[in-house]
């Protein structure tokens, strides 16, 4: 009998944009539907397994690196919703040190202690500071770490910048067996423009949206109660969008290689769709108009 | 278009910082970099670079970082290390060089270095890292770097020391026969009336290099003294004297020190004399091997590979002294595009390259008969069947006496050329 590879899932976004969340109530929608789940935070922060695990404290990769030499998986995992495993790689304090570096060592690690032998896993989520700012960040897609990236954004242009930093990123590492892009994720749709402009990024950078998110009251209670959607709230309509999040990416889709666009085009972009959501406020509207 | 560049002759701005700091007795230099920074400088020294660098100077205290350091940030590990150095080391001023890892990271050194001086211990930071440039880039970030902060001057510098000259532009270990230049130049110094602050060597130290705004003149040797000697000048207001290199034979020194003369002269009459024993000295010690040096060969085509320091001396003494054709004239070091004209002015023949395999090629093609270069030149040497003189780092030749430099050396070069017969 031949052992299935598990299938490694980066997903990035720019910080506060709701990534970790995204990514918990999909790990916690894979593991729910039977899958064997790890999902290992890659930002200093280390609080993207929160809401799996019920907010308990959880020693980082690198906090036990620092203090214990060579930790053991269990030293640094904790058994969350459904099973699903764990993992912080942490970081230094804001300031200091070389967060980047730090995420390299810890996926370094990892691989070391054979976690993935171990577990496993059916999926590996890899949560990753969105903001692409140095090479560290970009470790989960280089070859042989991720299979695929997923890029969670709203439809503020920040969002969209970070997610365009991220095409390039991808368009730089896929060529040499990087991850490639398995699609965009529409965060906190709310506005009636929102879902219009973040499928016209898309289409303009050569992707598609797998997934849109709504802003919803049941993700901030769940939250509080320190859980995902998919425990909390298992049979809310927020769930529902989870699980297809969850099923889309367990499918296999093609993936693309993105074709982000340079800074003058996306300054232009986001000045015609400055226009276009005025236009939208003044209860001014075009004809064939999509928003 | 990258340049190829094979067998470096230079090590980082890193090396160049530590060989300078080093040489100064009483400055404890401590790296903050990985251990093997420290490693690959004293390896370099043990194989040939430097000539007479005591590479017991080279074993010094490093934080030696490691993996933990840089993801979590070193500062914690600097601060313990500056003191188990104090605490072991004896020294009268502690110079924390940073490399690479640290400075990538953005280590606050400054903060670190501050706390031990709120702890009364004289220490200042550097930004050294190796990606800074050449180690002759790290010979000028130490220089600037001690003139910029006040704690090297503590106590205050008093008033000009009359016929004080700061030597600036001979980088320790990198710069062949380092030592044996600087003895010269100092003898030559004296000669005029003048008193040389050497920085390095016997007469070297902490006090030389506290001495350094009290200097009434500033003598850049090669351009890698230059912004050292712009900084003195811009926060002490001492003037300075920029040369091509250094003189070699009697014409290019007596010239060099008339210069010196008509700025700072004590006794103008006495270095007249002086100047007029030196050039008997050298005709007639000339006169005494002519025919020898006319049994070999009266007139041979030659090539130089050498730093700035050397290069441009040796190519004048050998065509207007000896008389010889030069076929290339190499200038090794890099230096900066803007004084590069100066350098090559009235020279034959002269290129900017540090490439080996470049270098192995233009003289391949250059038709000289002799080759003065490193040891890096010696295989195309073999190959051409022509005889190379050591001149430049890496060499594994140690010179007490005479370097190349000044009235000595261009004595001490013919008796090399006598040498090889």
């Amino acid at each position: 009998m031949t052992e299935r590879k598990p299938k490694h899932i980066a997903i990035y976004g720019k910080g506060g944009i709701g990534k970790s969340t995204t990514t918990s109530n999909i790990s916690a929608a894979l593991a729910d539907a039977g899958f064997r789940v790890i999902q290992i935070g890659c930002d200093p922060k280390s609080d993207s397994t929160n809401i799996l695990r019920g907010g308990d404290d959880l020693p980082t990769v690198l906090d036990s690196l620092r203090e214990r030499g060579r930790p053991s998986i269990a030293d640094v995992s904790a058994t969350g919703f459904a099973g699903v495993l764990c993992i912080e790689a942490g970081g230094p304090v804001p300031g200091v040190g070389c967060a980047g570096r730090g995420i390299n060592a810890a996926v370094d690690l990892l691989h070391e202690l054979e976690l993935f032998e171990q577990f496993k896993p059916d999926f590996v989520l890899y949560d990753v500071l969105g903001d692409v700012v140095c090479g560290g960040f970009a470790v989960p897609i280089r070859n042989g770490i991720a299979d695929s990236a997923y890029v969670v954004t709203s439809s503020d242009f920040m969002a969209i910048f970070a997610a365009n930093n991220l095409f390039k990123a991808i368009s730089k590492y896929a060529p040499s067996g990087g991850a490639r892009l398995g699609g965009v994720i529409a965060n906190s749709i709310q506005t009636p423009y929102a879902a219009s402009l973040i499928d016209d990024f898309a289409a303009r950078t050569g992707t598609s949206v797998v997934g849109y998110v709504p802003r919803s009251q049941v993700v901030a209670q769940s939250e509080l109660y320190g859980k995902t959607v998919i425990e909390a709230q298992p049979r809310s309509a927020q769930a529902d969008v989870y699980r297809a999040l969850a099923r889309h990416i367990a499918e296999n889709h093609e993936s693309t290689v993105p074709k982000p666009l340079n800074g003058p085009a996306l300054k232009a972009w986001a000045r015609d769709w400055g226009d276009r959501v005025f236009g939208v406020e003044a209860g001014i509207v075009a004809p064939q108009e999509a928003i | 278009m990258a340049i190829p560049l094979t067998r470096s002759r230079s090590g980082c701005a890193l090396h160049g910082a530590l060989f300078t700091a080093a040489a100064i007795d009483g400055v404890t230099p401590l790296l903050h970099s990985t251990p093997g920074c420290g490693v690959q400088a004293y390896q370099s020294a043990l194989a040939g670079g430097g000539c007479l660098g005591d590479d017991r100077r080279l074993a010094v205290p490093s934080s030696n970082l490691s993996e933990k350091h840089i993801v979590f940030g070193g500062g914690s590990r600097l601060r313990e290390q500056v003191k188990n150095a104090i605490g072991l080391v004896d020294g009268e001023l502690t110079v924390v060089l940073s490399g690479c890892p640290a400075e990538m990271i953005g280590d606050d050194v400054a903060a670190m270095v501050q706390d031990v001086r709120n702890q009364g211990e004289p220490a200042i930071e550097i930004a050294t890292a190796g990606f800074r440039g050449s180690a002759y880039q790290g010979y000028e970030a130490f220089l600037k770097g001690v003139i910029a902060q006040r704690v090297a001057f503590d106590p205050a510098p008093g008033g000009t020391r009359v016929s004080l000259v700061n030597i600036l532009g001979i980088v320790p270990q990198q710069d062949a026969f380092w030592l044996a230049e600087l003895d010269e130049l100092s003898r030559m110094l004296a000669g005029i009336g003048l008193h040389a602050n050497s920085l390095f060597g016997p007469d070297g130290g902490v006090d030389s290099l506290r001495a350094l705004p009290q200097a009434e003149l500033s003598l850049v040797v090669s351009p890698w003294g230059l912004e050292p000697a712009r900084a003195l000048q811009s926060r002490f207001g001492i003037p300075w004297l920029q040369v091509t290199g250094l003189p070699v034979g009697a014409d290019a020194s007596v010239d060099l020190l008339r210069r010196v003369a008509g700025l700072i002269s004590p006794r103008p009459a006495e270095a007249e004399s002086y100047l007029a024993k030196e050039i008997r000295r050298e005709a007639y010690l000339l006169d005494a091997v002519a025919e020898a040096l006319y049994r070999r060969q009266a007139q041979r085509d030659f090539a130089v590979v050498a730093p700035s320091l050397h290069a441009a001396g040796l190519s004048r003494f050998l065509t207007e002294t000896l008389g010889w054709t030069a076929r290339a004239t190499l200038i090794t070091d890099d230096p900066a595009p803007e004084v590069r004209d100066a350098l090559a002015e009235s020279l034959a023949e002269v290129q900017f390259i540090e490439d080996a395999g470049g270098i192995d090629d233009i003289l391949r093609g250059s038709g000289a008969e002799i080759v003065l270069g490193s040891a890096i030149e010696r295989s195309v040497a073999d190959e051409l069947g022509i005889p190379l003189i050591e001149v430049a780092v890496p060499t594994g030749k140690h010179r007490l006496v005479a370097g190349l430099g000044g009235f000595r050396g261009g004595l001490a070069l013919i008796e090399q050329i006598l040498a090889i017969g």
